[in-house]
């Protein structure tokens, strides 16, 4: 199982074209015609001073009761730890001594300087099973993040399978738990298994006239595979089939993968848009939001007909696919695995 | 018997013919699903509540049951070679477990809301996929009690006047609004039959785009500042493709972008023009829409350039060369 892991297909995303600066460019040869009207709130492109970020990623070079020192690319950051106990994740609410030297961690600040919440080795698994042993799954999560290994820690597997009660190939999962090695520790499920095969998400709803100017629905969270880890951007469902992932090469065909693609528009209808566009996420449980740059193809979110239920009980459907980063940035706890939230396009 | 009395039985009457529109409507509408996402599974919203090994066989045994019931209230509501005792016995229990399947169906949807507040309730397939209401739990009473009154109804007749026949579908058209304004489905089916594919999710090839920005007037205009025809980038953003071109004016390399509406046939086009050095935004040299100079006749636009910021700033190619 291990040795199928590495399969791994390109597709259009912001790492493919970083130097040319192509995707960023797009939304401001878009404001030459149009205007930047409401969207004049900064070039979400822009790299911004760590200071005024309200995430951090790094790997922990110190770590003591009360501070933390990461290695982060801008640099080393010095942060003051919060004082509850239950601000440091570690496969659990953990005190800051259970966070070893040398873990990938992700931050959010309460203010310059100081640390409102800590979350160490945390990794993501979202994809169809496509094969099984007991405790072991090999999970494809699409063409663009390949295929990843997740295994269902003992005392977890209920938990689990309260929420996923169909662990097996052709049915979706979606787990968080401890980055290790070569796989991932599942610990709690992300959210609640669709009840269909991968491959048959429902149909979404007619709209007359015009897509909404806001949607609402589901915002999940994704490791960044290839992405750099600060990167604050996200994976849209519905990027233009005929300019971006729908024109990869065609996959092997191989028993219980799904092609994203091939499955229709999933369950909540998006406009168009493409690698460099600009939208709109608000967070509706903590009230944050911000603008921020389609960096690669969600198409995979398509397969996810669920529902959110962190703060009420969200419209069916994924609408975005965040980075870790962003996803904290917005007021996300990654734990969590999403929050209800509302998109906004420029059109 | 008084006018009232006869008004109630016909009444009672009435409620056969829709309890078998809504129970075979339901089965049909489930069916349809299952055939269009080709799984049983797709169909399945109250059978949430089963074990996962049973949902399967449950969502299917839900549909036939509806079929049966359906079914059976249409055959034991017209004639049948039986003797008329045994025919309004059979009736009798056709509907007296139409009646309890509906309250059921009231108590386990109510069971669904608590336990699993995302999940539809799937009564009509894919139209009842918003979450479990108050008002799908208060249909399903009703139906109950349409079904529980039309126990001991006798088999349907015309009226016996006009005045009886108006005030009697009045009392249906009644009923049926009810039924509607409790029918989070409909607003649903009502989107369906009106549909037209919104420009943001209109699929449009490439080269279709191109074709249509190649006989627009704004690419007439704008050609002669190209230094190549092929674009340099093609992208989308909701109802707008845009494709962008390497020109050239005043010895300055510009990019003239193009947007072109997701529309098969005379799409509106715009265009602007942009330094192409300008890749340090912001303060880069940003260039507006072109505006059309007034005072020439309107025979030939001037495109401008703006410096932004600060934006007051003008000069055209003309004043460049």
């Amino acid at each position: 199982m291990r040795q199928c892991a590495d399969f791994r297909h390109g597709c259009d995303g912001y790492t493919e074209n970083t130097s040319s600066g192509r995707f960023a460019r797009r939304s401001r040869l878009r404001s030459a015609i149009f205007g930047a009207g409401a969207w004049s709130e900064g070039d979400p492109w822009a790299p911004r001073p760590p200071r005024e970020r309200k995430a951090l990623a790094g790997i922990v070079a110190d770590v003591g009761p009360h501070v933390i020192i990461l290695q982060t690319p801008g640099g080393e950051e010095r942060l003051i730890l919060p004082a509850d106990a239950r601000s440091c994740w570690r496969g659990s609410a953990v005190p800051a001594s259970a966070i070893k030297h040398g873990d990938q961690v992700i931050v959010r600040k309460a203010s310059p300087g100081r640390a409102e919440r800590v979350w160490a080795q945390i990794g993501r698994v979202t994809g169809t099973i496509i094969d099984r042993e007991g405790r072991e799954m090999l999970v494809d999560e699409g063409p663009a993040k390949g295929r990843k290994i997740v295994i269902i820690r003992e005392g977890s597997i209920r938990a689990v399978q309260v929420r996923f009660p169909r662990m097996e190939p052709g049915y979706l999962i979606d787990v968080i738990g401890l980055r290790q090695e070569e796989y991932l520790l599942g610990l709690t499920p992300a959210t609640a298994q669709p009840p269909y095969r991968a491959g048959h998400p429902p149909a979404p709803p007619l709209v007359s006239g015009h897509v909404p100017d806001r949607i609402h629905g589901t915002v999940a969270w994704h490791e960044p595979s290839g992405e750099p880890p600060d990167l604050l951007g996200l994976a849209y469902p519905a990027l233009d089939p005929e300019t971006n992932c729908e024109h990869a090469p065609p996959r092997r065909r191989e028993p219980f993968v799904v092609d994203a693609h091939t499955v229709g528009p999933g369950c909540v209808r998006l406009p168009y848009l493409s690698v460099g566009s600009a939208v709109k996420i608000h967070n509706e449980c903590s009230g944050r939001g911000g603008v921020l740059p389609v960096t690669s193809c969600g198409a995979p979110s398509r397969l996810f007909c669920d529902r959110c239920v962190e703060c009420g009980t969200s419209p069916r459907g994924r609408i975005a696919d965040l980075t870790a980063m962003a996803f904290v940035e917005l007021g996300g706890n990654l734990e969590e695995g999403c929050f209800n939230a509302t998109l906004a396009v420029p059109v | 018997m008084s006018g009232g009395g006869e008004i109630l039985g016909e009444l009672r009457g009435m409620q056969v013919p829709l309890l078998v529109s809504v129970l075979i409507g339901a089965c049909a509408a489930k069916s349809r699903q299952a055939i269009t996402a080709r799984s049983v599974d797709a169909t399945v919203s109250p059978t949430a509540l089963f074990p996962a090994h049973l949902r399967r066989p449950g969502a299917i045994a839900l549909c036939a049951f509806e079929l049966s019931l359906g079914v059976a209230l249409l055959v034991t509501a017209g004639p049948l070679p039986v003797g008329p005792d045994l025919k309004g016995t059979l009736a009798m229990y056709a509907r007296g477990a139409t009646a309890l399947a509906f309250l059921l169906a009231a108590a386990t949807l109510r069971e669904l809301r608590g336990r699993r507040p995302e999940a539809g309730c799937g009564c009509f397939g894919d139209l009842s996929h918003t979450p479990v209401s108050w008002r799908s739990i208060a249909r399903s009473a009703l139906l109950s009690a349409a079904a529980l009154i039309s126990i001991s109804a006798r088999p349907l007749r015309m009226p016996g006047s006009p005045g009886m026949a108006c005030l009697l579908l009045a009392i249906v058209a009644a009923e049926l609004t009810l039924l509607a304004a409790l029918s989070p489905e409909l607003g649903e089916l009502m989107v369906r039959l009106g549909y037209s594919e919104p420009c943001e999710v209109r699929r449009i090839p490439v080269a279709r785009s191109l074709a249509s920005l190649h006989t627009s007037s704004q690419w007439r205009r704008y050609k002669r500042y190209l230094t190549e025809l092929e674009p340099s980038d093609v992208w989308r953003e909701g109802c707008w493709r845009y494709a962008v071109f390497p020109g050239m004016a005043a010895g300055r390399r510009l990019d003239v972008v193009f947007a072109v509406y997701a529309k098969p046939r005379r799409p509106p086009v715009r265009a602007a023009i942009v330094d192409a050095a300008a890749d340090s935004f912001p303060g880069g040299l940003l260039i507006r829409p072109p505006r059309t100079a007034s005072g020439n006749g309107g025979a030939k636009p001037v495109p401008v350039f703006v410096q932004a910021p600060p934006r007051a700033l003008y000069r055209s190619i003309e004043e460049l060369q």
